[in-house]
């Protein structure tokens, strides 16, 4: 699953004519009327104002609802380098835009990517990305998170389907709670660490229900 | 720095489940898979059009656990007592009525600059207006500035940096940037 950025070739989509929009859209500025794409039939639909909000379409009779936006581009004149002027690292025969502030390499507006307040070339954008589960600061460039506390609370409970699992289902569980007791906050959308906690429930109950049985023999043994 | 993520829908599915967010400049579909979560965002600049429809197989989704349960309420009836199958029969029976009730699932595509994607935005057509109005609120918010200018991000280009150098292979990693930009 990538982020969905793709400076580096034209993908014809339904922004090659410009946006008409429907409800609250209807507000922002409009250049011409455009079409989308019904994904039923695949043929035009230009989007009408509807009370519902709802519309057929032409073709198929497919009811949709359709949310279009001006489409909002970003600079597609790449200028080509004069002669003596500093040029694109990727591209050499691009002027220079602006400088990259991870690696300093220098960009043209193609190889320029913006990710939020900075300015990124492909390549540390490509690393940004690799090394992102141990850059826990840089939210932008998270794409993966792995959920070590769900897997403590399903270490902690599922041994019960495979009891002799318990062996091992302790230590591990007890191992994963320690290493990663903080990863849970540390999420792009953060957690608390409860499902730590509620694993060890699961852990004890059954040995402290045989040993409250065999206590309780005991004792009325002893009576 | 922690960015602030409002949720707007949650679809459930038989391995995981899909929130979706949105917080100040994107759209984030945070798709949980087992143990793993897997983000994906879409940038409000680059939005385009989301459209929404109903799921071809939503009818699915209330008869086949309704007509099994019902069965089983026959052959609980024929087999046990009237009670038992009744029980089973009764939850097939209102498990169909609050499916439909709900209304139809739904199917949605993102189009963003140079891309369809097709996802799920929300469960039920019955919340797409609601969530598209929450996005679209977000867009407006986001594009408020820029719609007027629209290489406001990008800036104009500039004029070759008085520098010696003519291709940024020798830049020195290192060195501060703070001047170049």
């Amino acid at each position: 699953m990538g982020l969905n950025l793709n400076l580096f070739s034209h993908v014809p989509s339904s922004s090659e004519t410009p946006g008409f929009s429907t409800g609250a859209a209807t507000g922002l500025q409009q250049t011409a009327q455009g079409t989308v794409i019904c994904p039923s039939c695949g043929g035009p639909v230009t989007p009408a104002e509807a009370p519902s909000g709802w519309q057929n379409c032409p073709y198929c009779s497919k009811q949709l609802r359709i949310q279009v936006w001006p489409v909002a581009r970003q600079k597609t004149n790449v200028l080509s380098a004069m002669p003596e002027q500093a040029t694109c690292f990727f591209h050499p025969e691009k002027a220079f835009e602006a400088c990259c502030q991870r690696c300093g390499r220098f960009l043209c507006a193609l190889c320029e990517l913006q990710l939020g307040a900075e300015h990124v070339c492909p390549s540390c954008f490509e690393r940004g990305r690799a090394d992102s589960g141990r850059d826990g600061s840089k939210a932008e460039w998270r794409h993966r998170d792995v959920l070590y506390d769900s897997i403590a609370l399903t270490t902690g409970w599922g041994w019960i389907l495979f009891w002799p699992v318990i062996v091992a289902a302790l230590p591990a569980t007890i191992v994963l709670h320690v290493k990663f007791r903080k990863a849970p906050r540390s999420y792009l959308i953060p957690r608390s660490g409860w499902r730590f906690w509620a694993a060890y429930p699961g852990l004890i109950w059954l040995p402290l229900l045989i040993s409250s049985v065999f206590f309780v023999k005991w004792m009325a043994g002893r009576h | 720095m922690q960015t602030a993520f409002r949720k707007i829908s949650r679809i459930g599915s038989m391995m995981g489940a899909t929130k979706w967010y949105l917080t100040e400049d994107c759209l984030l579909a945070a798709k949980r898979v087992m143990y793993a979560v897997e983000y994906r965002r879409f940038y409000l600049r680059d939005l385009e059009s989301i459209v929404v429809w109903h799921s071809r197989t939503w009818l699915l989704r209330p008869a086949i656990p309704g007509v099994l349960l019902l069965a089983l309420g026959g052959l609980l009836w024929h087999w046990v007592n009237f009670t038992t199958g009744a029980i089973a029969g009764g939850a097939g029976l209102a498990w169909a009525a609050v499916e439909l009730g709900l209304g139809p699932t739904a199917q949605s595509r993102i189009s963003t600059t140079g891309a369809n994607v097709d996802m799920p935005v929300v469960k039920r057509t019955r919340g797409a207006g609601k969530v598209l109005a929450k996005i679209d609120a977000a867009v407006r918010a986001t594009r408020g500035g820029t719609m007027e200018q629209p290489t406001a991000t990008v800036g104009p280009a500039e004029p070759a940096t008085p520098s010696s150098q003519t291709n940024s292979e020798s830049v020195n990693a290192a060195a501060p940037i703070g001047d170049v930009t």
